[in-house]
C-alpha cells in the first residue's frame, strides 16, 4: 500500500464521521430556545394587532383629507397644494414685478387757445392767443405687485393683483407763444419761450384682474398669465419751479401787457394740459408662460442605462385643495441586443 | 481528493452555526412588522396634523406598478461574492404594507469552480433612503434585512442541507455588498434646480429683466399605503436675482 493510499484511507476515516456527525447536527439543529420563541411569538402578535389597529385610524384619516379629495388616477401623481400654488404664483409675480421699468419717451401733448379780459369800461376783450407745445422727453416709473388674491377653480386660477405704479422722474420740454391780440397788441407784442420742465409720477395704486390659465405639456406644469386689459395711466406733476419760469418770463411786460399774461396763467394751463396723465396699456405678451419647477420625467437614469418611459399625461385637475398634475407611466421594453 | 474531503471538513465546520430557516423567516416578519409599525405611527401623527406641514411642500405620489416595473427593468445584476460565488439577481417583487415598501429580490447562485454548486436565492428588504441626488433625480434605495439560500443543486442529497448552510452563511456576510449592488430606484419626476422668469422688451415701454432663483428641493417624507409611494418634497425657493443683462425682445 503506498503512502497515498494510506493517505486517503485516513482522511476518509476522519472526514467521514465528522460529516456525519455535521450532517447530523444540520438536520437536528434544535430551533429557538422555547423562551426566545415564545417572545418572537408573542411580539409578532402584538405588532399584528398594533399593525391592524393603525391601518384603520389612517385609513380613516386618508378619507377625510381634503388634500387628497377628488385626486385624479395615474401611475405618477404631481400635487400641488393651494397653500404652495399661492406662493409660487405671489413668487412669480413678485419676482416678475421687481424691476419693472415703464419708461415713455417723446409725448407730445398740443393746446392753444384766446385769452380774453375784462378792459374796464371796453369790456371783455380777447388781449391774445397762446400756443403751448410739452413734449414730454422722458417719463420714468416703475411698476410693483402687491400681494395678489388668488381662486382656484377648474383649469385656471383667478387673480386680483394690485399694481402700483412709484414715482419716477419727468423731463420735458414746453414751447410757449404768446401773440397780443388787439389793444394789448402794440404795447406787449409776441413772446416765446422755451423752457425745461421737470416733474415727477405720481404714485398710483391698480388692481389688475386676470387669471393664470394652468396647462400640461410634455409632462411639464404650465402657468399662463392671462391679463387681457391691463393698463397705468401715468399722471406727471410739473415741478412748480419750473412752470413758474414762465408765468415769470411774461410778467415781465408791464400795463396792459401784464393784465393780458396774468389772464393766460401759463403754468395752470401746463397743469390743466397734463392733469389727465399719459395711458400706458400692458400688453399680454408681457406676461410670459412658466413653466414650473417640477415635471414627469421621459426617462429615468440607471446604472445600466437610461429607461425609457411612455409618458401619457392623463389629466391636470384644479381643486380648491390641490392642483394636480397625473400621467400614466408605462416602461418601455428595451430593444432585444441593446446594450444595457 | 485530500483538498476535497478537506474542504467537505470545512463545510462541516461552518455548517454547525445558526441556520434554522423558520427561526429567520420569524425574527424577519418580526422586523417587518416592526417597520409597518413605526411607519403607521408616523402616519398616525400626519394624521391629525395633516400629510404637510408647510407650504413649502409638494406631494408626488407614484403607484406601486410603475416602482415595481421601475426595479424589474434595472434587473438582471450579477455580483460576485466571497467563496468564489456569483450571485445574479434576476427579478423582484414589491408590495406596499402598512408604511413600508417591502422589495422582494430573488435570482440564483453559481460556484464555477470546484465544488460547483448552484442554489436559488431571494432577499427581504424594504424601499428606503430617498434622496434627491446631484442630477436632481428623485432616488429610492433597497435595504436588504434577510437573505435565504434555498434549493442547492449539484451536490449529493445528503449533502444538501450542508451546502445550502454553508452557501447561507457566505450570503448573509455578504449582505452589504449586495445591498450596495441594487440598483436605486429613479422616480421619473424631473426637480429643478431654478426657476427663471423670462425678461421682456429692451426698447419697449414696458422692461422686465430676466430673473432667475435658486430651488432646492428635499425629500421630507416618504410615505407607502393605498398601493403607493408618497413623496413629500420641500421645495425652497431663493430670492430672485437678474441673469446677466439679457433681455429678450417680444
Amino acid at each position: 500500500m503506498s503512502r497515498r493510499r494510506i493517505g486517503i484511507a485516513l482522511a476518509t476515516l476522519v472526514a467521514v464521521p465528522l460529516l456525519a456527525v455535521a450532517a447530523l447536527v444540520v438536520y437536528l439543529q434544535p430551533g429557538l430556545p422555547n423562551a426566545s420563541a415564545r417572545t418572537v411569538e408573542r411580539e409578532i402578535a402584538r405588532l399584528t394587532r398594533e399593525r391592524d389597529s393603525l391601518r384603520i385610524l389612517v385609513g380613516e384619516a386618508a378619507e377625510r383629507s381634503a388634500l387628497l379629495a377628488g385626486r385624479p388616477a395615474g401611475d405618477v401623481l404631481i400635487g400641488l397644494p393651494t397653500p404652495f400654488v399661492e406662493a409660487l404664483v405671489q413668487d412669480i409675480v413678485t419676482g416678475w414685478f421687481e424691476d419693472v421699468g415703464v419708461t415713455l419717451r417723446n409725448l407730445r401733448v398740443h393746446k392753444a387757445g384766446d385769452v380774453r379780459a375784462r378792459l374796464g369800461i371796453l369790456g371783455r376783450r380777447r388781449v391774445g392767443s397762446y400756443d403751448m407745445d410739452l413734449t414730454i422727453d422722458e417719463v420714468q416709473g416703475n411698476l410693483r405687485a402687491g400681494v395678489p388674491s388668488l381662486s382656484f377653480d377648474g383649469r385656471g386660477i383667478g387673480v386680483v393683483l394690485p399694481v402700483r405704479v412709484t414715482g419716477g422722474a419727468v423731463a420735458a420740454t414746453i414751447a410757449i407763444e404768446w401773440e397780443s391780440k388787439g389793444l394789448a397788441g402794440p404795447v406787449c407784442g409776441d413772446v416765446g419761450a422755451t423752457r425745461a420742465i421737470t416733474g415727477s409720477v405720481r404714485a398710483e395704486q391698480y388692481s389688475a384682474r386676470g387669471r393664470i390659465m394652468l396647462t400640461a405639456s410634455d409632462g411639464m406644469l404650465i402657468a399662463d398669465p392671462e391679463f387681457p386689459e391691463l393698463a397705468v395711466r401715468l399722471f406727471v406733476d410739473p415741478a412748480a419751479a419750473s412752470v413758474a419760469v414762465l408765468d415769470s418770463l411774461l410778467a415781465t411786460k408791464g400795463g396792459l401787457c401784464g393784465i393780458a399774461v396774468e389772464k393766460a396763467k401759463a403754468s395752470e394751463r401746463i397743469q390743466l394740459l397734463v392733469a389727465r396723465g399719459f395711458q400706458v396699456r400692458i400688453p399680454q405678451k408681457f406676461f410670459r408662460p412658466v413653466r414650473l419647477p417640477i415635471a414627469i420625467e421621459r426617462s429615468v437614469p440607471m446604472q445600466s442605462g437610461a429607461i425609457t418611459l411612455a409618458v401619457q399625461p392623463s389629466e391636470l385637475k384644479v381643486t380648491p385643495a390641490t392642483v394636480w398634475l397625473a400621467a400614466d407611466v408605462a416602461i418601455v421594453p428595451k430593444r432585444e441586443g441593446a446594450p444595457r | 481528493m485530500i483538498r476535497a474531503l478537506l474542504l467537505l471538513c470545512c463545510l462541516s465546520a461552518l455548517a454547525c452555526g445558526e441556520a434554522d430557516p423558520e427561526r429567520r423567516a420569524r425574527r424577519a416578519e418580526r422586523d417587518q412588522l416592526r417597520r409597518e409599525v413605526a411607519g403607521f405611527r408616523g402616519l398616525e401623527s400626519l394624521a391629525s396634523t395633516g400629510m404637510l406641514t408647510s407650504d413649502r411642500e409638494v406631494l408626488v405620489t407614484v403607484s406601486d406598478t410603475l416602482i415595481r416595473g421601475l426595479i424589474v427593468a434595472a434587473f438582471p445584476v450579477t455580483l460576485k461574492i466571497g467563496g468564489g460565488v456569483t450571485v445574479t439577481l434576476t427579478r423582484a417583487t414589491v408590495a406596499f404594507r402598512g408604511n413600508v415598501a417591502r422589495v422582494d429580490v430573488i435570482g440564483q447562485l453559481r460556484r464555477e469552480s470546484f465544488p460547483r454548486v448552484a442554489a436559488s436565492v431571494s432577499l427581504r428588504g424594504a424601499l428606503d433612503g430617498f434622496a434627491v441626488d446631484s442630477a436632481r433625480v428623485l432616488r429610492a434605495r433597497m435595504t436588504v434585512d434577510d437573505a435565504t439560500v434555498s434549493a442547492p443543486k449539484g451536490v449529493p442529497g445528503v449533502l444538501g442541507p450542508l451546502v445550502n448552510a454553508l452557501l447561507q452563511r457566505i450570503v448573509e456576510r455578504s449582505l452589504p455588498q449586495l445591498a450596495s449592488v441594487i440598483p436605486a430606484v429613479a422616480i421619473p419626476v424631473r426637480l429643478d434646480r431654478a426657476m427663471t422668469l423670462p425678461g421682456f422688451g429692451e426698447s419697449a415701454a414696458l422692461r422686465v429683466r430676466e430673473v432667475s432663483a435658486p430651488m432646492t428641493v428635499t425629500a421630507s417624507r416618504v410615505i407607502a399605503f393605498r398601493d403607493r409611494l408618497w413623496f413629500i418634497l420641500k421645495v425652497e425657493r431663493g430670492s430672485f436675482s437678474a441673469v446677466g443683462d439679457s433681455v429678450s425682445s417680444p
